[in-house]
């Protein structure tokens, strides 16, 4: 993926204000994004489209709604969980990670664990 | 004087789209203590990722969105908390109390604007959480509001409105998807309706299409054509804004891996049945519009009278002439009160500052008279509508309001 | 000859009763107003436990149920019930004491209760403030997943023949000349029977006010917090001693919100790998929705306790109804004086630990079998409020 190259024919009052290159971390590889883009979409441009695992599953999720209704792109940012990627403002040396599933209950159960 | 945290607010807007943002502007213009909440970091909602051409030109979102951002900052009595995501609301003595996520301790208000819009429908397709496949909805932001690719070979599963819209917007700035389609019929589809209403859906915007279109609708439009003829069209679709429309297959499942590498596709006949063998084609993003409908959480959260209507895209409040709820000092403005355009909902947003103002004494009854034709003529001059038959939905709204008791609906 | 019965409430209790009472033969329709599990006992943590009752009776009643869940767990479908035990902890000095003296009372009744030194508990528990004195482990303590059990006791009985009719709440019981004969539905319908069973939660004392019989069953609020899944601090179930304090009206030295909610901490992690706070008692009326005032406390309690919580997500809280008693013991129990009628009610917060004893002492109750307990503590009429 990339950035849009806009035609000449496309208007100038539509077209995404030019903001500072900042450098961040995902999963501990560096990108760069524009200042202020959400997170989500500076990965987009950049290739990476998977964002995490499923608790339920372990399968690859990633961005969905776009709009901070689905919850689908939740990825840990510093050391808080669950933040939606979609909404989530790219900063300078911003430190970003994709979330695992949790470990399964310790024995002691009936159950097989989830 | 600015809207700090301890007093209680005249306005409380939840938010910052066209909706909330002109009831803001003019909440701001009559001295109201107002605050607009919105979750996204960014204020215009929708409308940053909106365009569509005029006569001479562009229409465009994000210059909407700034005019609007700029008249609030004006104001001096208006206060703008982005980021701000309001998860719980509660009804108290002589107004509202809201949490909001940045706020330590509860907002109160006086009256409350529910301006939070709509969602987008879901199009359960196998293989639909798969990462690079997204709505469409989320393809206009990517594309529109921050300049990304959405994927050099994008396929647009659907064909409601906003399919269409982003095909547009995507076309106008170079990267056309590479078709449109219907998704096939399916257990967890069925809100979708079948492809044969889905095709009478797309019909309606045929007027603003290219020249083949109205003869085409005109064909989908009869039963006896459209199973001798629709066969015959390519498989590859029809031409259409940059991409191709595609209305004799479906689209029966996303497939790929790790994330989306293709689309799995079957042959429709002319009564939208799916027929013969299955191929793929490559695809390294699938956009799923499946259609919008109204958000309704937090009004029906307050206990406001709500109402399906069909016609304004599913749950809505039941209100009166100026968007008032069944609760008293709550209203709605914008697509929560039925999914319409950018237009209708500032005019929206607009009416119900002045109601809100009207309650204070700082607004007179000829403001608000003006407020509300000025939303009927922004409905007047929407190029189309949505959903079909928004004005009959808004007349069945206000007849639920007149038998509710609502009467003049300033009763509290 | 197959008993007729009717049992009035499709909550955990009446879920029970329908089991027991159909596993010994009795014809049985189970009327739910709506959903079946939809009411009280869908707002539950799903506590088991034998750590916070009282020595005595309450203890007795605590284990019983306990075994008779751990047979039930064989015979019905997995409803994800494990038994890690259960950890009450001190949150200061005062409690150590008192922590002591509960310890000795319990093993005294059996239970296999372990006092922990400040080293001991922190060494089982290492997320937890560094602050904490002591604590207690119960071994036998257990947990399961509320809606499934009581789901899988309901389709036990369905598949053995008892009638479930759900969304037909009941207008009144069917009562004549000095006896009930079934109910009427609010739709008109009469439901005969030789024996009715109300086990309707904190809609039983409406029940049975028009026969005469003030049950002083109250609504007792509490709020519960999910997490998303993510970071778990510990695999079995931790309570704050302050509980049985809150539980019994004793003295706490806490915060004032903690106080005015009646705030202890409850914490549970499911075997979906997520986990449940708690808890809140208030007495509000029949408001179920959720305080984000209680809320908060719930969480600033919780984060005492696990300062590392701090980070985890909230994804949605809810609250429900306890059916209170002035005793915190339940009624279950014949009228006396209106023959026909029983009542399985007013469990407060240990409805889900107690329901399969309940069922089984109503299954006794109606065939007129000996109990397996003394169940006089239990009785309707030991509030002096009985039928005239």
């Amino acid at each position: 993926m990339s950035r849009i190259v806009h035609p000449p024919s496309y208007p100038a009052a539509a077209r995404p204000p030019r903001g500072r290159t900042v450098r961040f971390w995902f999963d501990d590889r560096a990108y760069e994004g524009v200042e202020g883009e959400p997170l989500a979409a500076a990965l987009w441009a950049a290739g990476v489209r998977d964002l995490g695992r499923t608790e339920a599953t372990g399968a690859p999720r990633g961005l969905y709604c776009a709009i901070g209704h689905c919850f689908e792109c939740r990825v840990r940012v510093g050391d808080r969980p669950d933040r939606r990627a979609c909404l989530e403002p790219v900063r300078e040396g911003l430190r970003a990670y994709r979330q695992a599933p949790p470990p399964p209950l310790a024995s002691g159960d009936r159950g097989a664990p989830a | 004087m600015s809207a700090g945290g301890e007093g209680v607010l005249d306005l409380a807007v939840v938010g910052a789209g066209p909706a909330g943002l002109a009831a803001a502007a003019a909440a701001g213009e009559r001295g109201l203590v107002t605050a607009v909440f919105d979750e996204s970091p960014v204020a215009g909602g929708r409308l940053l990722g909106q365009l569509h051409p005029v006569p001479g030109g562009w229409w465009v979102g994000r210059a909407e969105a700034a005019r609007l951002v700029a008249a609030v900052e004006d104001r001096p009595t208006v206060s703008l908390r982005l980021g701000a995501g309001v998860y719980a609301a509660a009804r108290e003595e002589g107004g509202f109390r809201l949490h909001a996520s940045v706020s330590p301790t509860p907002v109160r208000a006086r009256s409350l604007l529910v301006a939070t819009g709509a969602t987008e429908l879901p199009v359960p397709l196998p293989g639909w959480n798969l990462p690079g496949v997204i709505t469409a909805g989320a393809a206009q932001t990517l594309a529109n509001v921050w300049g990304v690719e959405v994927g050099r070979r994008s396929f647009v599963v659907g064909l409601s409105p906003l399919a269409f819209a982003v095909a547009l917007e995507l076309s106008a700035a170079g990267v056309p998807p590479a078709a449109i389609a219907p998704p096939a019929p399916g257990p967890a589809l069925a809100h979708l309706g079948p492809p044969a209403a889905q095709w009478r859906e797309a019909l309606r915007l045929a007027r603003l299409g290219p020249v083949w279109a109205r003869p085409g609708a005109a064909l989908l439009a009869s039963p006896a054509l459209r199973r001798a003829l629709l066969p015959r069209l390519p498989r590859s679709g029809l031409p259409l804004l940059g991409s191709r429309l595609r209305l004799n297959v479906a689209v029966e499942a996303v497939v790929g891996r790790e994330s989306a590498e293709g689309v799995r596709l079957r042959r429709l006949d002319g009564d939208g049945r799916p027929v013969g063998p299955a191929w793929h084609e490559a695809a390294d993003a699938v956009l799923l519009a499946g259609g919008l409908r109204p958000v309704p959480d937090l009004l029906r959260a307050l206990g406001a009278r709500m109402a399906t209507v069909e016609e304004l895209g599913g749950e809505v409040p039941v209100v009166d002439p100026d968007g008032a709820t069944t609760v008293p000092g709550l209203y709605a403005a914008g697509n929560a009160l039925g999914v319409e355009g950018a237009a209708v909902a500032m005019a929206q947003g607009r009416r119900a500052a002045l109601a809100v103002a009207a309650r204070l004494g700082r607004a007179d009854g000829r403001a608000q008279a003006e407020a509300r034709a000025a939303v009927e003529r922004a409905r007047a001059d929407a190029p189309f509508a949505f959903h079909a038959g928004v004005a009959e939905g808004h007349r069945r709204i206000a007849a639920l309001w007149q038998e509710g008791g609502g009467g003049d609906g300033r009763a509290v | 000859m197959a008993s007729r019965v009717v049992v009035v409430g499709g909550g955990v209790i009446g879920a029970a009763c329908t089991y027991f009472l159909t596993a010994a033969g009795a014809e049985v329709t189970l009327v739910e107003a709506q959903v079946v599990g939809g009411g009280t006992s869908s707002r539950c943590d799903g506590n088991v436990l034998a750590i916070d009752k009282s020595p005595g009776f309450d203890s007795q009643l605590g284990l019983r149920s306990q075994k008779l869940l751990a047979e039930l767990a064989h015979v019905l479908g997995d409803f994800e019930y494990r038994s890690p035990g259960s950890y009450l902890v001190c949150d200061n000095d005062d409690e150590v004491e008192p922590a002591h003296t509960w310890t000795e009372a319990l093993r005294e009744s059996g239970l296999p209760v372990e006092f922990l030194e400040r080293e001991e508990v922190h060494r089982r528990l290492p997320d937890l403030a560094a602050d904490v004195p002591a604590g207690l482990y119960c071994a036998s303590d257990a947990t399961l997943n509320p809606l499934l059990y009581v789901q899988g006791l309901v389709a036990w009985a369905r598949e053995r023949g008892a009638s479930v009719r759900d969304r037909s709440p009941v207008a009144a019981l069917d009562a004549s000349d000095g006896r009930v004969r079934g109910v009427v539905l609010a739709s008109g319908e009469h439901l005969a029977a030789d024996a009715t069973v109300v086990a309707a939660g904190i809609a039983t004392p409406a029940l049975v006010a028009p026969l005469g019989i003030e049950l002083p069953i109250r609504p007792r609020k509490g709020h519960l917090i999910v997490s998303a899944r993510g970071r778990r601090f510990g695999d079995a179930k931790v309570m704050e001693f302050g509980y049985l304090m809150s539980k019994f009206g004793l003295e706490r030295r806490v915060p004032p919100d903690v106080e005015r909610y009646g705030v202890a901490l409850v914490y549970e992690p499911t075997r979906a790998g997520n986990f449940l706070l708690g808890s809140s008692r208030e007495f509000v009326g029949e408001d179920t929705e959720s305080d984000p005032e209680v809320v908060r406390t719930i969480a600033r309690r919780a984060l005492r306790f696990y300062p590392g919580m701090r980070a985890a997500t909230v994804v949605r809280t809810y609250a429900g109804l306890r059916p209170w008693t002035p005793d915190h013991l339940p009624v279950v129990s014949a009228a006396e004086g209106v023959p026909g009628l029983f009542v399985a009610a007013g469990h407060e917060g240990d409805g889900i630990s107690l329901a399969a004893v309940t069922g089984e002492i109503v299954r006794d109750l109606v065939l007129g079998r000996e109990t397996a307990l003394d169940v006089a503590p239990l009785r309707l009429g030991r509030f002096g409020l009985g039928a005239a």
